[in-house]
């Protein structure tokens, strides 16, 4: 199986690696470039185009949910990040000149908690992982990163590896990236 | 203007084909051949201006100037570009066989043919077919037309320094920009003055003064400094640059090719519109110029390359991997090819700057 996961940034890039591990999956990630939501949005058509032409079987998109509302089945929000990205796929989906595919690409839009840093927290053993996951982005920033202003990604490349550890030692994922592998292997 | 540019074994040129047109935007990560590319057409430029011995330095050369091709045997170095003159299209080739050592770098052949009238761009033909140039004036006055092409790699700490007022041209990294203007003509000094208030409002003047020997200065004169002009020292990086591109455009010929490495470096975004405009219309009507000139530059930048959304035919992705050797791409073709659609939806830059084209 071949695999585009388009994500934020360079933390999430490395946290996503595991897709690869758990999944036993073929992954290219794609980065967006500058963070935020409205760069996401306005990147996801070309992205579902890329990853159609591209003949890859999955597009993962993945998203912070920041102060996005918690997303629901049948939801329809204006300000949920899971509601607007399924839109756009939606709209670009059926816009995709058919090139012979064995099976049409399938999508998982992926907005798993408020900040995936959130999970190098529990990787460093700072919080059980349903804990870290619950905190506010800006906590989250605060534990890992105290007053740095810069850095960041150095630092959390370095906290990677301990979350990558206690993965291979079988300890159970958090929960929000167990239902980004899970969500992955459906 | 030059069509084409095809280079073997040079840099990371392995065999490498550029297509041109009158303003071409490279777009590229680091290292994958972007300088090269610009490096290559200015050896060719040296070359017909003053043979082998200017293209790679003076005599004694002891580096092989050739690539290994990775098998221990060395590939063969040359540089070939299609390019018309007056109603005709010609193509020069010139092929190096340079050896560890030798005193004189020394040329095996080089060729200038007319080629037929419609044959431009294919990509990587075999040889060069054509005719050879009967009349020995044709050949040198075609060739002349290639030495026109110049390329600025402008470093805004060199456009500020004085110069000796005889310093002859503009150089590669902008120094000589204080002589350039000493030495113009008041009329032309006006005409890029005017061209610079446009992109620099508040602007009153620029100023070129002498100091000690036969040291130039210059600066800019402008409405919050009241009588004093500020040297150019003093200027934004943006505004030292804007003036070494207006100065590299007005000390062109028309017809000639102006190459800018990094066409974005040292400007804040917020003038981006203003480099991309003036360049443009230096390949519409000139600039400083009775006529068009061909730009060619690079840009690391994807808020620069994204003001040609619109304009894909006008940008090359250059990219490398591995050992292979720079590639040069159509953006459009590339467009076509991954995301199935003429246009992307995001502007172009961002797109290509998540790699969504290779
Ligand atoms: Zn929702």
């Amino acid at each position: 199986m071949r695999v585009l996961v388009a994500a934020e940034g360079p933390v999430d890039e490395v946290v996503l690696g595991m897709l690869r591990q758990r999944v036993g999956a073929e992954v290219t990630y794609k980065t967006f470039q500058s963070r935020g939501i409205d760069q996401v949005l306005r990147l996801a058509t070309d992205v579902v185009r890329a990853a159609h032409f591209g003949g890859f079987d999955l597009l993962v998109i993945h998203a912070d949910a920041d102060d996005s509302p918690p997303h629901q089945p049948a939801h329809v929000e204006a300000r949920c990040r899971v509601c607007r990205l399924e839109a756009c796929v939606a709209t670009a989906m059926p816009t995709l000149r058919d090139i012979g595919r064995a099976s049409p690409l399938r999508t998982v839009v992926a907005v798993p908690c408020q900040s995936t840093d959130a999970w190098l927290l529990w990787g460093r053993d700072d919080g059980a992982p349903t804990a870290v996951e619950q905190r506010h982005r800006h906590d989250v920033k605060r534990a890992l990163f105290g007053e740095r202003k810069s850095g960041h990604e150095a630092a959390a490349l370095g906290w990677v590896g301990q979350l990558r550890d206690r993965l291979d030692r079988g300890e159970m994922p958090p929960e929000a990236l167990q239902r980004v592998v899970l969500a992955v292997r459906r | 203007m030059l069509k084409r540019l095809r280079v073997q074994g040079y840099q990371t040129l392995v065999d490498t084909e550029l297509l041109l047109t009158p303003f071409t935007l490279l777009l590229g990560k680091n290292g994958a051949g972007k300088t090269a590319l610009l490096d290559a057409i200015a050896r060719v430029a040296s070359f017909a201006r003053g043979g082998p011995k200017l293209m790679f330095g003076p005599a004694p050369v002891d580096i092989d100037l050739r690539r290994t091709n990775g098998h221990g045997g060395r590939l063969p170095l040359s540089f070939e570009v299609d390019f018309d003159f007056g109603q005709t299209l010609y193509r020069l080739r010139i092929e190096l066989p340079v050896k560890r050592g030798s005193a004189d770098p020394g040329v095996e052949n080089v060729r200038l043919v007319r080629l037929p009238a419609n044959e431009v761009v294919h990509l990587l033909p075999p040889v060069i077919p054509g005719q050879p140039p009967q009349d020995p004036a044709e050949y040198n006055k075609a060739l002349a037309s290639v030495a026109t092409a110049r390329v600025f790699d402008l470093d805004p700490r060199q456009i500020e320094r004085p110069c000796d007022e005889h310093q002859s041209g503009l150089r590669r990294d902008g120094h000589g920009v204080a002589s350039f203007l000493a030495n113009l003509p008041p009329d032309r000094l006006r005409e890029l003055e005017d061209r610079f208030k446009r992109l620099r409002p508040g602007t009153v003047a620029l100023k070129v003064w002498g100091g000690d020997a036969s040291q130039v200065y210059w600066g800019v004169q402008d409405t919050d400094a009241g009588d004093w002009s500020i040297p150019a020292p003093l200027l934004s990086w943006g505004d030292r640059l804007l003036v070494g591109m207006l100065c590299a455009l007005f000390s062109s010929s028309p017809g000639a090719l102006v190459g800018f490495e990094e066409a974005d470096r040292g400007f804040h975004p917020s003038r981006y519109q203003a480099v991309v405009e003036l360049l443009s219309e230096a390949t519409e009507i000139g600039v400083g110029t009775d006529g068009p000139v061909q730009v060619i530059a690079t840009s690391h930048s994807p808020a620069l390359v994204s003001r040609f959304h619109d304009r894909l035919d006008e940008l090359r992705l250059v990219t490398r991997k591995g050992s292979e050797g720079s590639r040069v791409h159509s953006v459009a073709d590339l467009v076509k090819a991954r995301l199935g659609v003429d246009r992307t939806t995001a502007p172009i830059g961002d797109v290509w700057a998540m790699d969504l084209l290779e």
